[in-house]
């Protein structure tokens, strides 16, 4: 069933950082807090990739599943969103999430986080769209306006897909295809797919 | 038949339900996160593309057309032009068929040629925040598993089995009485400084349980109760107050320890004491010997010291996150964290009964600092003649600490 992914093409990948640049300016998120990382595999070394990585979006996301207030949830698109007034900032999406998507602002001591920012795909929150409390708790809005997260958007070397994960996965499969390499899309298995799915 | 018994029996039944209601639940708990919030077309007829797109299920979002045919922007060499706004798109709360979408996800057709086994993959950030260079830890999902399940729903069974349990010897044994009846005077057991350490504790104890339950079953339990807001609130407090009640609390153990750890070294009277069951099952008078507490008591005593060490360290760790542990650390010190504070609730379950509704004169000991004199011959004989023998003309006197 259709519904939107990230795929990072870690062939693609020059380890730029404007993903992670463009959405900090995009949503003006504070210090400390990094919605979106470029993460660098073996550097230094043959067969150095680099991965774009955020908040993945799973299926049966296990952030939502371990929040004991229930502020996270998924939209019918596969986005997962949260409510900032109800988060209590236990951490324990952290512990769950399998890509170290959750962030947390650092507003006391004593493991008292404040609320938790993530990824939204660019689609804002609970709050009434394009409302000025959305852009600030969340960030904008883009999904409301038919357009894709703008990591992806201006991704310069298109290593970073975002949309239609059928469209996004056959996009890379031709790809990979043309050009005779690809070593699978990073981190999908765990996201995406049913144990039972995974190539081994 | 008592009004104890009575009592224990319609307790017992009750918690049969719950725990047949537990089980059930255990049984058919999925724990897959389905949709809730939609985005749709305000009006469908005026998006060109949504038209254009490729006839959705009913169970699909009609926003999928539209950032579809976004999608289609990414594909190489592409040289169409950008797609004019859609400003069609508004949230509309609710989804119908959400498991099946959901489910629907979950065997995503045509990506297994990308899907690669899941591995715990780290590398290199030029952030400078912590845990940025960690790409991937599958563990998550496993932790999320174990929290959600024998976590949750042991710590369930745990408790109401363990009252079910009460109920149920309450119910075929009735309170345990003083044989010889009250003689109606008192000897001290417990002084001024004792027993408000033993209240301070509790108290603290009681607050934490409460506090920690509501994190761990809030989201079954409270939410369709009082809603997300709700629970959120309480549960902003309950963290708090949490961390707040472990100050007291590990002071408090701190002083038992200084005031009662000699008294409560194992002995040989405690085999015997336990072989016997404290004389509990019986209106037999000559109960197993003890000294000023029994092998029960002791069993508690050690169960809140080394409890109260195990749920301290791990909750340190939680309330410093990634200060010292990694990504497993502190998923283990959560499931640590959470198992320790379940079976202590479960043992203060059976302290609060045996020192209440379970024994007669029990409570006096803890409440008033005086305890029956046939209450302390009977249970505590060793300690009972001791004390008569050191101070025998003055029993109105306060005692001491034995020290």
């Amino acid at each position: 069933m259709a519904r939107m992914k990230f795929l990072c093409d870690a062939d693609r990948c020059i380890e730029c950082n404007a993903c992670s640049v463009a959405c900090k300016n995009e949503h003006e998120v504070p210090w400390g807090i990094v919605r979106r990382r470029v993460v660098t595999i073996n550097d230094g070394q043959p067969g150095e990739k680099s991965v774009s990585i955020a908040c993945m979006h799973c299926n049966d996301a296990p952030c939502a599943a371990v929040c004991p207030v229930s502020c996270i949830y998924q939209t019918d698109i596969g986005v997962v969103l949260h409510n900032k007034d109800t988060c209590i900032g236990c951490g324990y999406c952290f512990y769950a999430c399998p890509f170290g998507a959750p962030q947390y602002p650092r507003t006391s001591n004593f493991g008292t986080r404040g609320k938790m920012d993530k990824c939204t795909y660019c689609a804002g929150g609970p709050e009434v769209t394009h409302s000025e409390a959305e852009r600030q708790k969340y960030g904008k809005n883009r999904i409301a306006e038919g357009k894709l997260p703008i990591c992806a958007e201006m991704c310069s070397t298109r290593s970073l897909l975002a949309g239609d994960g059928e469209i996004i996965a056959q996009i890379y499969q031709e790809r990979v295809a043309r050009r005779g390499y690809g070593e699978g899309a990073p981190g999908w298995s765990t996201a995406y797919a049913d144990k039972r799915n995974v190539r081994s | 038949m008592s009004p104890y018994r009575i009592g224990g029996g319609i307790a017992a039944l009750a918690l049969i339900a719950l725990l047949a209601i537990v089980t059930v639940q255990w049984f058919r708990h999925t724990d897959l996160i389905w949709p809730t919030v939609s985005v749709t077309p305000e009006a469908q007829s005026s998006s060109t593309v949504g038209q254009s797109g490729s006839a959705t299920t009913s169970a699909e979002s009609p926003a999928m057309a539209i950032l579809a045919e976004r999608t289609q922007l990414q594909v190489d060499k592409n040289t169409k032009p950008p797609t004019t706004e859609n400003e069609n798109l508004t949230f509309q709360p609710g989804v119908a068929n959400g498991e099946s979408i959901a489910r629907g996800w979950l065997q995503s057709p045509g990506d297994q040629q990308l899907l690669t086994p899941p591995s715990n993959v780290a590398g290199l950030s030029s952030l400078p925040y912590r845990n940025a260079d960690r790409l991937e830890q599958p563990a998550g999902r496993d932790w999320r598993s174990a929290r959600n399940n024998p976590v949750r729903f042991g710590g369930s069974w745990l408790i109401f089995g363990i009252g079910l349990a009460l109920a149920l010897f309450l119910f075929a044994r009735g309170r345990i009485q003083i044989v010889e009846g009250r003689s109606g005077e008192t000897v001290p057991r417990f002084n001024a400084i004792e027993r408000s350490n033993h209240w301070m504790t509790a108290s603290a104890f009681i607050i934490m349980a409460l506090t920690g339950l509501v994190v761990l079953y809030g989201k079954p339990l409270l939410l369709p109760l009082i809603g997300e807001q709700g629970l959120g609130r309480i549960a902003w407090w309950s963290a708090w107050l949490h961390v707040s009640a472990a100050v007291p609390f590990v002071l408090g153990v701190i002083i038992m320890v200084v005031l009662w750890l000699r008294e409560n070294l194992i002995t040989r009277l405690d085999l015997h004491w336990l072989r016997r069951f404290g004389g509990f099952l019986n209106d037999d008078p000559h109960k197993p010997s003890a000294d000023r507490f029994n092998a029960g008591q002791k069993l508690v005593f050690w169960g809140v010291l080394l409890g109260g060490l195990a749920a301290l360290a791990s909750g340190l760790a939680l309330m410093f996150p990634f200060h010292w542990l990694g990504y497993d650390g502190m998923q283990w010190a959560q499931l640590i964290h959470g198992v320790i504070g379940l079976l202590m609730v479960a043992l203060i379950i059976g302290h609060i009964y045996i020192g209440t509704v379970g024994m007669e004169g029990a409570v006096d000991a803890m409440w008033s600092g005086r305890v029956d004199r046939n209450w302390a011959k009977e249970h505590h004989d060793r300690w009972y003649a001791r004390i008569i023998n050191e101070r025998p003309r003055r029993p109105s006197q306060p005692a001491t600490p034995a020290e």
